[in-house]
């Protein structure tokens, strides 16, 4: 069944490799060199970037997965995702590289099991095996509501 | 094609109603007033007519009758009175309903249209003296003898000045129309493509049948003053009232799908029999849009617009970085260009923004509407007062009030304005009072919606609290603390059912949906003397003028309207403050710093401090800043959902070189500060 | 003084105008005033197409060019009135009131 497939878009983070739906992907940006910090948010709300004339809130996944020795690098990108499709609902994403887009079946997909917590996180959407690597998918919804908590 | 004439027609028969229904608020007020009878009549004039034209069969049968009534009115036959006003207003309800339905289906719809027209007709006929009934042209000619009725075809050929001279056919095409039952066929076949039409000239051909007892030199005089610009033929067709009979239908639907002009011959061979009992479907017309002669204003969907902002933002923004590289480069023809482009871009943006700009107005005959039903449904006597309606505001945030101030409103009728005798008794005027008032303040919009009515008991309203469990039952509150309860989702009682709202019910609601635009709504009452509810919205989405400052690394914006002044001081005068109170020119201000709000590092070195002196309900506090830019005229973007319990900063703006400044809500960080301490 | 002029014709103008309306509104024109008001349609029409183009009114000179042929045949006789002939000529009159008001309307005097 077609209504099965599904596309990804991975990612990694340090050591561990995440992916999110690559249809609510909207774009995926270098990191600019001013991310405008906005005043008494957060730690991982780096900021606002301005997106061919609209603003976007940015957060540093690293910070929300609870990594530490957080550097930017070259291929530190930001991943803007659209969960519902509104205008206002766009968020940038701060990952240190982007890696590939992966067409898989949901099938495939088996239930998460993390040595830990997973920063903020509470749940993923289920864990790929592909050339014996781990990739967790990020359920989006639950990512919205860490970040406007 | 015609589905999109319709959808066009509808859209303008909706700006029509909405003229009728003010045009009859002004009447109800000023019952002789010739100009407003005049824009009522014509308002139906032009629904019965456009009615006909799209296909709106009922609608144009109904308008008509009311066509009729007002022609009386105009022309002193008929007297307006309340009951007459009463009437046109649940007629407009009829139209309004007509034209989302178009043609009657159900017989339930079509039994109440008749009783409905059955009702319009009475206003007749009681004021419908004998000598009234032998006026020609207007009124209705159902009585007139049926066996005297003759049938004729009417070919008006038109050339395409026609239109130049001030004439409008349509309006000729209803003269014969109020002769007796007519049928009209607009053959439009010779209405050149788009690109090459002239909308001042006319393309149509009119075929008109008609069955009247007139003589055919009055319907030659209906055209006595085109006949030079036309080519008329009046044909006798037959010697009965044959329009309505199925035979003529089919002829007229062949000659509308042929685009072949009908011919005297071709009712030749039917043998017509006298004319049946029942009322024939009358204004059957088929006619076509005639280009009115002159636009002055357009309809575009809201979608375009939003995406001309849209645009129109970019532009600037680009246009922002080419100067800044213009600058940088020191060639004056590019120099001298990019100053055009900003002048023009400038111009662009004050354009488009104010496009994007609706004035309240457009919103308020619904509230005077409900106002004047709820208050002749409860019996109360109430004055509607507006002020500010020419108040503009984004499209966006006018969607999103209508609601809420709706609800607001009906509260103050349902329970607010008592009965004339309530009031009399206590010591009020029997008319009770309910002002509208919009205006800016700052850098805000305040919508206040006040009645003179009976106000709110805080006792009742803390009882009711208290049994509803939301608050403790020895819990000490002030006034305005209780009144708030009024707007904790709960306290609604929704075991009244009915359609007349509590006072308090939804009001948890109307708060939620001023504060899904940013706004905030307060309720302030005197018990006996009234309630006013005050709204408060902000300008986002909007441009505003504002100071750009640099705090820290950021550079923020502050609305200029909010701004009083700006003061350089000596780091001494802050050092001697107490409690956050600076004093300038021997005045003391409260003041705030923004790098201790915003958690940014004093700077220890600066030589002047800059305070921004801002006023917000009244009072003016000191803003500590690390640097004024300068003034700039900027567009506030939202900031996104993300964001949204971000409350001091109201949006962000794009600046000339890509990067973004902070738009900072004056009166909530002002607020804000006062809930700290 | 053409302004001065202007405004004058214009007043004058329109307060006959609305006159005649006025008169054409009333429920049905008795006949004895009948003759009154065709030598008054007539005269104004005359003035509208006469002297109108010369002040700068051209919209309106078509049609009143056409009520001054009417009327000039009602006139001598040669015409009748009929109901539906003072309803066409109140429409040609709103017509060029509304016509020259919007001339008026559009020059600075």
């Amino acid at each position: 069944m077609e209504a099965h497939d599904i596309t990804l878009l991975s990612f990694q983070i340090q050591e561990d490799t995440f992916a999110v739906d690559a249809l609510q992907v909207d774009h995926i940006l270098e990191v600019p060199p001013v991310i405008t910090s906005v005043p008494n948010t957060p730690s991982f709300m780096k900021g606002v970037i301005n997106l061919h004339g609209n603003i976007i809130p940015v957060v540093d996944m690293r910070i929300i997965l609870d990594k530490k020795d957080i550097t930017n690098g070259a291929d530190t990108s930001i991943i803007v995702i659209n969960p519902t499709d509104q205008q206002d609902a766009r968020l940038g994403v701060l990952v240190d590289m982007v890696k590939e887009v992966i067409e898989t079946k949901r099938e495939l997909l088996k239930e998460t099991v993390l040595e830990g917590k997973k920063g903020m996180i509470d749940t993923f959407e289920g864990t790929l095996v592909l050339n014996d690597e781990f990739i967790h998918v990020i359920d989006l919804k639950n990512l919205t509501e860490v970040v406007v908590k | 094609m015609i589905d999109k004439f319709r959808a066009k027609f509808v859209e303008e028969s909706m700006d029509n109603l909405h003229d009728l229904e003010e045009a009859l608020f002004l009447l109800e007020k000023d019952m002789e007033n010739k100009e407003l009878i005049e824009r009522i009549f014509r308002a139906m004039h032009s629904l019965k007519g456009g009615g006909a034209m799209f296909g709106f069969n009922h609608l144009s049968d109904f308008t008509h009758h009311l066509e009729t009534i007002f022609d009386w009115v105009r022309n002193g036959k008929l007297k307006v009175s309340t009951d007459l006003i009463s009437l046109t207003f649940s007629a407009i309800d009829q139209i309004n309903f007509l034209l989302k339905t178009g043609d009657l289906s159900k017989e339930e719809d079509i039994q109440n249209q008749k009783v409905f027209i059955q009702r319009i007709q009475a206003f007749l006929t009681v004021t419908n003296s004998p000598s009234d009934a032998a006026s020609v042209n207007t009124a209705s000619d159902q009585e007139a003898g049926e066996s005297e009725e003759k049938s004729y075809l009417i070919s008006f050929i038109p050339q395409k000045e026609l239109l130049q001279n001030g004439t409008n056919p349509l309006y000729l095409l209803d003269d014969i129309h109020a002769l007796g039952d007519a049928l009209s066929i607009a053959y439009t076949h010779k209405v050149p493509s788009l690109e090459v039409l002239d909308a001042s000239a006319n393309y149509c051909i009119w075929q008109v049948l008609v069955s009247t007892a007139e003589s055919i030199n009055e319907i030659k005089d209906v055209f006595i003053f085109v006949e030079d610009e036309c080519e008329l033929h009046v044909d006798l067709i037959a010697e009965t009232a044959i329009v309505g009979q199925p035979e003529v239908k089919a002829l007229v639907s062949k000659a509308l799908s042929s685009n072949i002009l009908l011919t005297p011959d071709d009712f030749k061979k039917g043998q017509w029999a006298p004319k049946s009992q029942q009322p024939a479907v009358r204004d059957e017309k088929k006619k076509v849009a005639v280009k009115e002669h002159k636009i002055s204003s357009m309809r575009v969907s809201s979608h375009k617009i939003d995406e001309l902002v849209t645009l129109v933002s970019e532009l600037v923004t680009i246009q922002a970085q080419l100067s800044l590289y213009a600058e940088n480069n020191e060639d004056p023809t590019i120099v001298s260009l990019t100053e055009n482009i900003q002048k023009l871009s400038r111009q662009l943006r004050e354009n488009a923004f104010d496009i994007s700009l609706i004035p309240l107005q457009s919103e308020l005959m619904r509230f005077q509407r409900l106002v004047r039903d709820l208050s002749k449904d409860q019996n109360k006597d109430i004055d509607f007062i507006i002020e500010g309606g020419d108040l503009e505001l984004d499209k966006n945030i006018i969607e999103n009030l209508t609601d809420p101030l709706l609800h607001i409103l009906r509260n103050s009728i349902d329970h607010g304005i008592e009965l004339p005798d309530e009031r009399i008794a206590a010591g009020k005027a029997p008319k009770g009072t309910i002002l509208f008032k919009a205006f800016h303040s700052g850098a805000n919009v305040i919508i206040e919606i006040s009645d003179d009515g009976k106000g709110i008991d805080p006792e009742v309203i803390l009882q009711k609290a208290i049994h509803k469990g939301l608050v403790e039952a020895d819990v000490q509150l002030d006034k305005k603390e209780i009144l708030d309860l009024l707007f904790v989702s709960g306290f609604s009682t929704r075991d009244v059912v009915s359609d007349v709202s509590g006072r308090g019910v939804g009001m948890d609601v109307v708060r939620r949906k001023i504060a899904n635009i940013r706004g905030e709504v307060t309720i302030e009452s005197e018990k006996g003397k009234g309630t006013l509810i005050s709204i408060r919205l902000p300008l986002t989405l909007s441009i505003i003028d504002g100071l750009l400052v640099a705090v820290g690394s950021n550079q923020y914006v502050i609305p200029i309207s909010a701004i009083d002044k700006i003061y350089a001081l000596e780091p001494s005068q802050l050092k001697q403050s107490f409690n956050n109170v600076v004093v300038i020119d021997s005045e003391q201000y409260p003041y705030i710093d923004l790098r201790k709000v915003f958690q940014e590092e004093e700077k220890e070195s600066a030589e002047v401090i800059q305070m921004i002196m801002v006023k917000a309900e009244d009072k003016i506090t000191g803003v500590i800043v690390d640097n004024v830019i300068g003034e700039y005229q900027t567009v506030v973007k939202p900031l996104g959902k993300y964001l949204k319990k971000q409350e001091i900063i109201s949006g962000a703006s794009i600046m000339g070189d890509g990067t973004i400044a902070m738009v900072i809500d004056t009166s909530r960080l002002l607020h804000n500060r006062k809930l700290k301490k | 003084m053409l302004a001065e002029i202007k405004k004058q014709f214009y007043n004058d103008t329109l307060r006959e105008l609305e006159g005649i309306n006025g008169k054409l509104s009333a429920e049905e024109l008795p006949v004895n005033e009948h003759a009154v008001i065709a030598e008054k349609i007539f005269t104004i029409s005359h003035q509208i197409s006469g002297t109108g183009p010369m002040l700068g009114f051209n919209s309106s000179s078509v049609l009143s060019r056409k009520l001054e042929k009417t009327f000039y045949h009602i006139r001598s006789g040669e015409r009748e009135i009929t109901p539906q002939l003072l309803w066409q000529t109140k429409r040609a009159i709103e017509a060029i009131i509304k016509a020259i008001s919007e001339e008026n309307s559009q020059k600075e005097f």
